[in-house]
């Protein structure tokens, strides 16, 4: 799949290749493995788009969003794993990450 | 320390003296004895609940399903003429295991070993040469095993004669029925294994005494200067099951994402008409082992499967009524997913630091306050149980 975003959100380009990812495993997995900083500038980028990515996809059926609509759905998928390693977890979340790994997500909606 | 009480009584210690005070013996934690007494005694005299009726949609649809505490390999089958059944995942012929999948749609279940073949409503379709058997095919069917529903979950009895499942759960069944997961067409899910005795296990969920020490940031909306453990507000104790109302902080503090996802999710669950249930701050706690939070914005099950006296199993689902309907519902929900199952993982060390020291033997008792009172309940109620069996093993 391409890294192209929607029309107002290519400034988010450079985060697809690496935080686009397609089943909540995977992306709590990033949540694990990206460095702390890298996590920390996908954060501060989305952050401030969170309600006009939602807002904006909510326009379209989910089922028929296209590959672009998909890569920004899938960001902020993303994001709500990060932000809750930013917003919850702050200092602790490096301690928090193996435990973690012991509750293997076996299924959510968005993969479905 | 000098706590401003405001908008908050703690449950009070006259409340909950009919279940006594005395220290809880330390050995059924973690005795293997005491384990293989639990598991007649206990786990075959309860219903239990393994599945939701979501997962079995169409006739022929199934699911296995483990129980390793009573060594059962459960199939359990939408039949031909739409109903639910549940038979051991066990051929007739000589005890094989049928089915490996976990889950599937079949019409026909054959054994790998000589290819006896079962029909969805467990009867035995055909066999090879089964001439030469002095059998007759009615009587080879597969074992069943009662099975019953409520507020779409899927509960199995495996001892003789069981209850009618709603008058177990007494009024706990019209509440839960109620709720979005009495609705639900899909879930997510996340699970664990533990290094530690069931009860251990589930009295970590049925307590806040450990709150703010385990949970300082995951947990920090749930305390507050006026409740600063977050206890509960009410417990309900009905039978061998018990509840919690959960007390609703006035000034919650929820990170932004939070707040944003509870608000996407809103829209929905109102059409849906979810927000109605009035036990939305009720946490179920379904005699053995089974929790449910009534938040129809994450009503959430958590059961924890006894595998061994010092090993568990835990699996835990959101269950959602319909599938995504919007960007914003996708992102709600996976956002409360996240964030349920960092305060679950927080849990498991300090439950099996727990384990290894009762496990040392070093104690002879455990403790329990007001606030830990569905721990309490939880014990006696097993304890009562195993001493019936033994009881009545004695008689015959």
């Amino acid at each position: 799949m391409s890294a192209a975003l929607p029309e107002g959100f290519e400034e988010l380009t450079e985060f697809v290749e690496v935080w686009a990812s397609p089943d909540a495993a995977a992306r709590d997995a990033l949540r694990g493995s990206v460095p702390a900083g890298d996590r920390q500038a996908f954060y501060d980028a989305f952050a401030p788009r969170l309600e006009e990515t939602l807002d904006s996809l909510d326009k379209i059926p989910l089922a028929t969003h296209d590959s672009k609509q998909i890569n920004l759905m899938r960001l902020a998928l993303s994001f709500a794993h990060i932000a809750q390693a930013q917003e919850v977890q702050g200092p602790d979340e490096a301690k928090h990450a193996r435990s973690r790994t012991r509750l293997p997500i076996i299924r959510a909606t968005a993969d479905c | 320390m000098n706590i401003e009480q405001v908008n908050f009584t703690p449950i009070s210690k006259d409340s909950v003296e009919f279940l006594g005070t005395r220290p809880i013996p330390a050995k059924p934690y973690y005795d293997p004895e005491w384990f293989e007494l639990e598991r007649e005694a206990v786990f075959r005299r309860s219903w239990q609940c393994i599945g939701h009726v979501c997962e079995l949609p169409e006739r022929g649809s199934f699911i296995r399903r483990e129980l390793e505490v009573l060594r059962a390999s459960l199939l359990i089958v939408r039949s031909s003429d739409g109903k639910l059944r549940a038979f051991h995942n066990v051929c007739t012929h000589r005890g094989t295991q049928l089915v490996e999948e976990a889950q599937g749609k079949r019409s026909r279940f054959s054994c790998p070993y000589h290819m006896w073949t079962f029909g969805s409503d467990g009867e035995l379709v055909s066999a090879p040469d089964f001439e030469q058997f002095n059998l007759n095919k009615e009587d080879c069917a597969l074992k069943q095993v009662a099975i019953d529903v409520c507020a779409g979950l899927i509960f199995v009895f495996l001892g003789n004669e069981p209850p009618p499942l709603r008058e177990w759960l007494g009024p706990l069944a019209e509440q839960m029925e109620t709720l979005p997961v009495a609705r639900a067409t899909t879930f997510s899910e996340y699970c664990y294994e533990i290094d530690a005795n069931w009860k251990l296990t589930y009295d970590n969920f049925q307590e806040n005494y450990h709150l703010r020490f385990i949970h300082p940031r995951s947990g920090q909306s749930a305390c507050a200067p006026e409740n600063p453990f977050g206890y509960p507000k009410e417990f309900d104790f009905i039978g061998p099951h018990r509840t919690q109302t959960i007390w609703t902080n006035p000034n919650p503090d929820p990170a932004p994402f939070l707040r944003s996802a509870f608000a996407h999710l809103v829209p929905n669950a109102t059409k849906k008409g979810l927000l109605e249930t009035p036990y939305g701050r009720k946490y179920f706690a379904l005699f053995p082992s089974f929790f449910m939070l009534g938040s129809p914005l994450q009503n959430f099950v958590h059961i924890v499967y006894p595998v061994s006296a010092e090993k568990s199993r835990g699996v835990i689902r959101l269950y959602w009524v319909d599938d995504d309907h919007d960007a914003s519902e996708r992102f709600g929900r996976e956002a409360i997913m996240v964030t349920a199952r960092d305060v679950h993982s927080e849990d498991l060390d300090v439950i099996e630091a727990g384990q290894r020291g009762l496990s040392s033997g070093a104690l002879t008792h455990i403790h329990m306050q007001t606030q830990e009172s569905l721990c309490r309940h939880l014990f006696n109620t097993v304890e009562e149980m195993v001493d019936a069996y033994r009881n009545e093993a004695t008689k015959t």
